[in-house]
Parts: C-alpha cells; sequence; structure tokens
C-alpha cells in the first residue's frame, strides 16, 4: 500500500514539475505581443517596441524625447539636456521690488526701482533724472499703495497704447472712425486717441514722481 | 478771497448719491449713451482761463467705462485719477439724459 502510494505521488510531482510548464509553453501566442509609437512623426519613435505592457525601457526614453524635440523646434524635453541648462536663467528685473521695509511702522523705504515700472513706451520719457540717481524715498504705506496702482495702470495703458497703434479699428465701438467724413478727420481722430493715452501715462508717472519726491 | 476752494468729499459723495438715485429712477439700471469720442484740454490749459486753450486730444467713453469695470473688478487699482474717467461718463449721462 505504502509503495501504491509513493508511486502515486513521485508521477503527480513529475507532471507538475516537467509536464503542465511544456505544454503551457508550447501553446501559440495570442493576443497583442509587441506595442509601438506608430507616429509619423517619429520615426525614431516608432522603432520603440516592447513585448510587454507598460512604459518604454529606459534605453527608449532617449528616442522618444528626440522625436519630441524636433516636433518642438528644438525646445528639447529630454532629460539630458538639463545638466547643460541654469537651473535659474530668467533673469527679468522685478517690477515690483522693494526695499528694506522697517518693522511694524507704516514707514517703508521704496527703491527708485518703482520709478520704472515699466520699461517701455512713454513712461520711460517722464521718469525725471532722480531715477538715475538712485534716490530712495520713505513712503506710507498709504502711498506706496498709490504708487503699486498707478504703475499698474501705466503697464495697462502701454498695453492699451501699443494695442491701439497697431489697430485702432479694433477700438471703434461704434463705428465714428469707419464714417468718418475723411481719410484726414479719420486720422486725427486716432492721433488724439494716442495722445490721450500718451498724455494720461504721463500723468500717472507724474504722479508717481511726485510721490517719491523727484516730481 | 481764498487762494484754494474747500471741497468736502462728504458733500460730493452725499450729491453722488443723491444725484444717481435720480438718474436711476428716471433712466432706470443703465443709461444709452450715442457718443464714443470726446475732445478733451491739456491739463496745464483746461484751467488757464487768461489763454485758450490749443492742445486737445481725443478721450472716448467706452474706455472709460471699460476703466472703471476693472476699478471695480479690482479695487485695489484705484487712483484718484479714475475720478476723472467717472466724471467723464457722469458729464454724458448728465448731457444726454433731460430730466
Amino acid at each position: 500500500m505504502k509503495r501504491l502510494w509513493a508511486l502515486i505521488v513521485a508521477l503527480v510531482v513529475g507532471w507538475l514539475a516537467f509536464g503542465a510548464p511544456t505544454s503551457v509553453a508550447a501553446e501559440p501566442p495570442t493576443g497583442i505581443l509587441a506595442y509601438a509609437y506608430n507616429s509619423s512623426h517619429a520615426p525614431d519613435a516608432d522603432a520603440v517596441s516592447h513585448d510587454e505592457r507598460g512604459p518604454p525601457e529606459a534605453s527608449a526614453a532617449r528616442a522618444i524625447h528626440n522625436a519630441v524635440d524636433r516636433r518642438s523646434n528644438g525646445a528639447s524635453t529630454c532629460p539630458c539636456d538639463l545638466t547643460t541648462r541654469a537651473p535659474y536663467d530668467y533673469d527679468a528685473p522685478r517690477p515690483h521690488e522693494r526695499g528694506a521695509s522697517t518693522t511694524a511702522d507704516t514707514q517703508v523705504v521704496v527703491t527708485a526701482d518703482l520709478r520704472r515700472p515699466h520699461p517701455a513706451g512713454v513712461a520711460a520719457e517722464t521718469g525725471g533724472a532722480a531715477a538715475e540717481t538712485g534716490i530712495a524715498s520713505a513712503l506710507t504705506a498709504s502711498e506706496q499703495r498709490s504708487v503699486a496702482s498707478l504703475q499698474r495702470q501705466i503697464a495697462a495703458h502701454t498695453e492699451k497704447l501699443e494695442a491701439y497703434r497697431a489697430d485702432p479699428d479694433a477700438f471703434d465701438n461704434l463705428g465714428y472712425l469707419e464714417r468718418a467724413p475723411s481719410l484726414e478727420i479719420r486720422q486725427q481722430i486716432i492721433d488724439g486717441r494716442i495722445n490721450h493715452l500718451e498724455t494720461e501715462i504721463r500723468g500717472f508717472q507724474d504722479q508717481i514722481d511726485k510721490l517719491l519726491g523727484g516730481g | 478771497m481764498p487762494e484754494r476752494i474747500r471741497v468736502p468729499v462728504d458733500l460730493l459723495r452725499r450729491a453722488s448719491e443723491l444725484l444717481l438715485n435720480h438718474l436711476e429712477s428716471v433712466e432706470g439700471d443703465a443709461i444709452m449713451l450715442d457718443k464714443d469720442y470726446y475732445w478733451t484740454v491739456a491739463q496745464e490749459q483746461l484751467y488757464d482761463a487768461y489763454n485758450e486753450p490749443s492742445t486737445f486730444t481725443v478721450g472716448q467713453l467706452s474706455e472709460c467705462l471699460e476703466n472703471l469695470e476693472r476699478l471695480v473688478e479690482d479695487p485695489s487699482r484705484s487712483t484718484s485719477f479714475a475720478l476723472v474717467w467717472l466724471a467723464d461718463l457722469m458729464r454724458s449721462a448728465g448731457q444726454t439724459v433731460t430730466r
């Protein structure tokens, strides 16, 4: 009886060890075995294929990034390029940069940076000589808010002025330019609008100069 | 003769409220302006009654309205100059509405 049981156990173990895997592996493959990026714009990426689902292999990442690079006109997304770039390369001046403030007092020290909220446009012509001297002025919190508001107004007006110069008709809300009796009168209105915006910008800058004590 | 005219802010506030209430009772919640561009005199000449003004620019009521809309959306943009835009619109409303 013991021999019979031992024989049965040996047969089962032998079948599990050799018979079952052989029969499974011998079956023909079914389903999708390869997954490819089949974009017509990225032949390199097309070459990347896998016989397993999931993310591409590490070696395939470069090919994919390179393909993306070509479509982004040189704006590389490849991680390998990051080593050649400065981590912080934005060096534009901060328009609202302020000087050191005092403690709980309302007095704050504002540097002459406040005089140049917008580097281009009419405002640049009206800053006054004091800006170049770099003289700092002491302003109350209320005055500082006013300066900030005026700076934003200059920026908004300068933007509007540029837009108006580019396309006056876009701002002709009631069609007066379109119905102008002559080209000369039409141009007179346009010039008057440009002068008006320039005057307002100069007015804002004058107010800033006065607040900063340079006006 | 005083060198300056004293204008109490509270008077302006009360007069504005009174007149805007009147406007609303006459015209409802909005007025319709059929003008847009208007002449303005340069500030340095505007109050110089001894000399005839020679420098003019062209303002635009729709732009004043836009400026005030942006101001109301973001009160931190407040500047005293915004009163000029408000005044330009107020004047036009006062000239348009006849009661």
